[in-house]
């Protein structure tokens, strides 16, 4: 059996509000963010952010767009996917009571798990993957890409679309932001398949990190996320090709076909042979790892993890989205969209029919995203105007079928409410609607095994470098004077009064190592590579001057 | 105190939810299970729902990510 090492990284959408419900200035918000944390947790500041490396071995900073992001420790097992998810979480509600208890300003301190913003800006945000490996990286578009294509149907967080005029609803909201098969950026222009292999690891280890996912609750669906991409990674790091077997004709247009499709029965063309669906797909990648099960390049789970894998795929296909309706978030959120719909008089045929009357806007707005509000932040119309804006052009086919014009005012309430429910899912704390089914106790997506939460807020994983950076920063970071000179990488830490460092390049390493960093004017093949990043720490060492600190 | 990661042993297979049970008295099940789920799902709604959600969605607007 071999060891596989992974990791997740969660953006989370973070807002503060005051007592009369206003934001609170996000540059100010995340000020105060970042001092709680530092005030709060035991920790040691990180190198190249300004973020800190926490006793569990994760970090936890501010990312790009202001989304505080808890990366995860280096983990070797499924469960413990969705167990250090949920540690960060307990980790943001500590520093969120800090943050209400400590400013007489604020009110609620908001922390959302979850990847698209309703308001109109457009923007989305990460959960992102990372699996050590040492395959050739060009293998994985041929082969790792029809099954990030199709794994939606039990990795997706469900939503809503908002760049749509109407009311869409997708199993993974990230898929209207997916413009390319493969891409190397993660802002623009974002990939299926993510091409960037920023190793963080010693010279033969390189890093599979994919950001075409969502964040989620279900732990049964987080277990299945991790486990069967890293089964996946094996086997084509051992020489497996299951992209010979399956191809799709058009990766990304099958994937929004399947993210439309509920029941899951929805097919897409192949390169060879009948359309598939995404459920078929899927098999095919199973029978493979099944097929392989006991060889030594499987991990020791993977067993288990076929198991749950082939257990979903048999629910999806026996009857989605009913039957997996309390277990993955995407058909959790649709059940309960489904339920508000229901009560507020409508359904999904009816709320298509809305889709099709407001799909065609009149010739003026022809290529505007979202006739609603660009219009409204364009400022060329005011907004009570812009209803009868769009009635120029569908008024006369409201008349048409009898619908009067209060009722296009309704469904857009409705788009509203429900883009709140959606981003209301996802919120951490008591609030939080996945919180509430989850304690009401009707949600049936636990797992034997994930638990001990506190324990991984605290403390690391057994197996790999995540220990020795967590023990270390346990054992230097508790105060201000015991963490100074103190700088922490994923790959290293840097002691700099005692000018050594804590090597790290190993991922699986188990023994603390602590060394004396080779000259700057030493030859560059001396050097380890994975020190190369940090020469102007080694240059600084031997100058004896301080880097600048984190801001 | 020996704190323990989690108390699963990965040699235990028997970690998935629930296999869902099977025939008339699994679709009774089955039924009871969706009405709990909804009438949940509407105590939630009830409390977590707005009175303005275009007023909260502003409210809590992102900028960027990755």
């Amino acid at each position: 059996m071999s060891q596989r090492l992974f990791g997740l990284e969660t953006e989370y959408a973070f807002a503060l509000l005051d007592r009369q419900g206003r934001r609170v200035n996000q540059a100010q918000a995340i000020d105060w963010l970042v001092k709680a944390a530092r005030q709060r947790l035991v920790h040691l500041p990180d190198i190249n952010s300004n973020g800190i490396f926490l006793t569990n071995g994760s970090r936890l900073y501010i990312d790009c767009g202001a989304h505080p992001e808890y990366a995860g420790p280096e983990l070797a097992d499924p469960w413990d996917a969705a167990r250090y998810i949920k540690a960060g979480e307990l980790t943001l509600q500590d520093i969120a009571a800090d943050l209400v208890s400590k400013h007489d300003g604020v009110a609620q301190a908001c922390f959302f798990r979850q990847n698209v913003d309703y308001s109109g800006s457009g923007s989305t945000w990460g959960s992102h993957e990372s699996y050590l490996h040492k395959a050739s990286p060009e293998l994985f578009q041929r082969h790792l890409l029809p099954y990030l294509a199709t794994r939606l149907i039990y990795t997706g967080a469900g939503g809503f679309d908002p760049t749509y005029p109407g009311i869409r609803f997708l199993l993974s909201p990230r898929v209207p932001y997916l413009v390319a098969e493969v891409s190397g950026e993660s802002t623009q222009c974002r990939g299926v398949l993510h091409t960037k292999n920023e190793s963080l690891s010693s010279e033969g280890y390189n890093r599979l990190h994919l950001l075409c996912s969502e964040s989620l609750f279900s732990e049964w669906a987080i277990f299945l996320r991790v486990g069967v991409t890293a089964v996946i990674v094996a086997m084509i790091e051992a020489g497996l090709r299951p992209g010979d077997l399956i191809k799709l004709s058009k990766p990304l247009e099958a994937m929004r076909l399947f993210a439309e499709d509920p029941s899951c029965r929805q097919v897409a063309a192949m390169a060879r042979g009948e359309p598939n669906t995404a459920v078929t797909i899927q098999r095919r990648y199973l029978e493979m790892a099944q097929s392989h099960l006991g060889e030594s390049f499987m991990p020791p789970w993977a067993a288990e993890v076929c198991t749950q894998w082939r257990r979903a795929l048999d629910l999806l296909e026996s009857g989605s989205p009913d039957s997996v309706a309390s277990r993955l978030d995407w058909a959790i959120r649709w059940s309960v969209f489904s339920r508000f719909l229901q009560r507020e008089g409508y359904s999904w045929e009816s709320v298509q029919d809305w889709n099709r009357l407001i799909e065609s806007p009149p010739k003026k707005l022809e290529g505007r995203k979202n006739p609603f509000e660009m219009l409204e932040i364009d400022g060329v119309i005011p907004p009570e105007a812009v209803l009868d804006y769009l009635l120029e052009g569908i008024g006369p086919r409201l008349r048409e079928h009898g619908i009067p014009l209060n009722e296009v005012r309704k469904f857009q309430s409705l788009r509203s409410r429900l883009f709140e429910l959606d981003t209301r899912f996802g919120q951490l704390g008591g609030a939080g609607l996945f919180s509430q089914l989850d304690q009401a106790g009707v949600l049936d997506h636990h797992l034997q095994g994930v638990d001990n939460f506190a324990h991984a807020r605290d403390f690391p994983p057994a197996l790999g470098r995540a220990k020795l950076r967590g023990d270390t920063v346990r054992l230097c970071g508790r105060t201000n004077a015991s963490r100074n000179g103190y700088l922490c990488d994923w790959s290293a830490i840097w002691d700099m009064p005692q000018k050594r460092y804590l090597d790290l390049s190993d991922p699986f390493a188990q023994q603390t190592d602590w060394k004396t960093p080779p000259s700057p004017k030493s030859e560059p093949a001396s050097r380890p590579s994975s020190i190369e990043r940090h020469l102007r720490v080694l240059e600084m060492l031997h100058r004896d001057r301080r880097p600048p600190a984190p801001f | 105190m020996n704190e323990l990661e989690r108390t699963h042993p990965q040699s235990n297979p028997s970690s998935e939810p629930s296999a869902g049970p099977s025939g008339s008295s699994g679709l009774n099940e089955l039924r009871r299970q969706a009405a709990a789920l909804a009438a949940a799902g509407d105590a939630a709604i009830q409390k977590a729902l707005s009175t303005n959600s275009e007023a909260f969605l502003a409210s809590m607007r992102q900028e960027g990510g990755q």
